[in-house]
C-alpha cells in the first residue's frame, strides 16, 4: 500500500512548496487515494485562507534577543531610506513616481487582483511559479511590455503605465505554466 | 467482476494486469481503470482548470490514457500511475495554452475585450474564498502577535519551518502545535459559519 502523506506534507503541496520529485510522488498518490484528496482540499482551504489573511498584516520585527538593537537598526534604515528618497526626488525630478514598488502574485482563481503604485522599478514575487525560468508581461492590448529571465523576485526596471497587465511564467520547455493578473494604479 | 480493492492498495503487478487486459480490449478493464483514476483525474482538472466542462475534460483524459495503453505507448505497465499523471498534466498545460492563445487572438482584435473577470471564478466560489479569509482573520484575532508573526513567515514569506524555529526560538513541535491549533480553530469557526448559512464551506 502506498503510504499516505502527513498533513504537513499535504499543506506544503497545496502551497506548491515541494520539490518536483516530491510533487510527482504525492500526485501519483492523490490520483488514486480519495481520503488524501479530501485532506488536501481541507489543507488548501486552510493554507490559502491563512495566507490571504496574513498578507494584509504588517510584518512584525520579533526577536527574543537584542530587540533594542533591532529597533536602532530599523530607525537607521528608515533614515537612510528617507535620504535615498529625497535624493531620488531631486535627481529624477519626478515627484509622482516612487523608486520601487513590490507585488506578490499567486495563480489562485478567485483572488483579488494584485495592485501596485506606479514606480521606477517593480519587484514581483511569484509564490507558486515552481520551475518557471522565463517570464513575460503583456499589457491590456496584448503587446509585450517586458520579458526576461525569471528571477526571485522578478525585477522590472522600467516604469509601467497605469493599467491592467498579465504576467506569464514559462517552463524551460517553453510551456506556459501560470498567468497572473495585476494592475498598476493611477 | 469489478476489482473492489482500494486503488491505493494496488501494487505494481496489479497495474500490469490491468494494462494487459486493456490491451486485450477487455471492456471490464476499462471500467476498472475508470473507477480507479476518474476521481483523481477530476481532482487535478478541477484544481487547475476549474469546474467548466469538467466531465468532458475527465473523459478526454481517460480516452487519452486508454488509447495510449492500447497503442503500446506505456513502456512499463508498473508505472501506470506516473503515466496517467503525466497525461493529465500535459492535458492541463495544453488546455491553458489553448485558452491563452484564444484570449490573445481576442485581445489583438478588440482591446475592449480584455477583462480581468476572465480570471475570476464563479461568484459563489469567490464568496466562499472571501468567507474563508474572513474566518482566518478571526482565527488570528485569538493569536498573539508573536504567533501571528510565526504564521506569517510560514504562509506569506514561505520560510522553512527550520528557519522560523531557529530565528523565533521555538521547537519544531511548538511550531506544529501552533499551526494545528490554528487549523482546528479554523475548522470550528468554519463549521459554525456553514451551519449559519445552511451549507458546507
Amino acid at each position: 500500500m502506498t503510504s499516505h502523506p502527513s498533513d504537513d506534507h499535504l499543506e506544503l503541496y497545496t502551497l506548491r512548496r515541494l520539490s518536483r520529485p516530491e510533487n510527482e510522488a504525492l500526485e501519483d498518490h492523490l490520483l488514486v487515494c480519495d481520503p488524501c484528496r479530501t485532506r488536501s482540499v481541507e489543507a488548501a482551504d486552510f493554507a490559502t485562507a491563512m495566507r490571504d489573511a496574513l498578507k494584509t498584516e504588517p510584518a512584525q520585527m520579533e526577536s527574543r534577543w537584542f530587540g533594542w538593537l533591532r529597533i536602532n537598526f530599523a530607525l537607521a534604515a528608515a533614515f537612510a531610506g528617507l535620504v535615498l528618497a529625497i535624493t531620488l526626488y531631486w535627481t529624477t525630478g519626478n515627484t509622482r513616481l516612487a523608486p520601487v514598488a513590490t507585488l506578490q502574485l499567486t495563480a489562485m482563481r478567485g483572488s483579488d487582483v494584485a495592485t501596485a503604485a506606479p514606480a521606477g522599478e517593480l519587484d514581483i514575487t511569484l509564490t507558486d511559479a515552481g520551475d518557471a525560468s522565463k517570464a513575460e508581461i503583456v499589457g491590456s492590448g496584448g503587446t509585450a511590455v517586458w520579458s526576461g529571465v525569471r528571477t526571485s523576485p522578478i525585477v522590472v526596471r522600467k516604469p509601467l503605465r497605469p493599467g491592467d497587465y498579465l504576467l506569464r511564467a514559462y517552463l524551460p520547455s517553453g510551456q506556459l505554466l501560470h498567468e497572473y493578473a495585476f494592475r498598476i494604479k493611477k | 467482476m469489478a476489482d473492489e480493492r482500494r486503488p491505493e492498495d494496488f501494487q505494481a503487478d496489479d497495474w500490469s494486469v490491468i494494462v494487459s487486459r486493456i490491451q486485450a480490449n477487455d471492456a471490464s478493464a476499462m471500467e476498472d481503470l475508470y473507477g480507479i483514476f476518474a476521481r483523481g483525474i477530476r481532482y487535478f482538472i478541477l484544481r487547475n482548470l476549474g469546474p467548466d466542462e469538467l466531465d468532458d475534460r475527465v473523459h478526454d483524459c481517460f480516452i487519452l490514457v486508454t488509447q495510449a495503453i492500447q497503442n503500446g505507448e506505456l513502456r512499463d505497465p508498473a508505472r501506470l500511475m506516473g503515466y496517467v499523471r503525466t497525461v493529465v498534466k500535459r492535458y492541463i498545460a495544453n488546455t491553458i495554452e489553448s485558452t491563452v492563445q484564444l484570449r490573445r487572438a481576442h485581445v489583438d482584435y478588440e482591446d475592449n475585450l480584455f477583462c480581468l473577470s476572465d480570471w475570476k471564478e464563479d461568484p459563489e466560489r469567490a464568496v466562499m474564498t472571501r468567507q474563508r479569509a474572513e474566518i482566518a482573520r478571526k482565527v488570528m484575532e485569538g493569536i498573539s502577535t508573536r504567533d501571528r508573526e510565526i504564521l506569517r513567515r510560514f504562509y506569506v514569506e514561505e520560510q522553512a519551518p527550520e528557519q522560523i524555529c531557529g530565528e523565533m526560538g521555538l521547537s519544531f513541535n511548538q511550531f506544529r502545535l501552533l499551526k494545528s491549533r490554528a487549523k482546528k480553530r479554523f475548522g470550528t469557526l468554519g463549521q459554525r459559519v456553514a451551519k449559519g448559512l445552511g451549507r458546507k464551506i
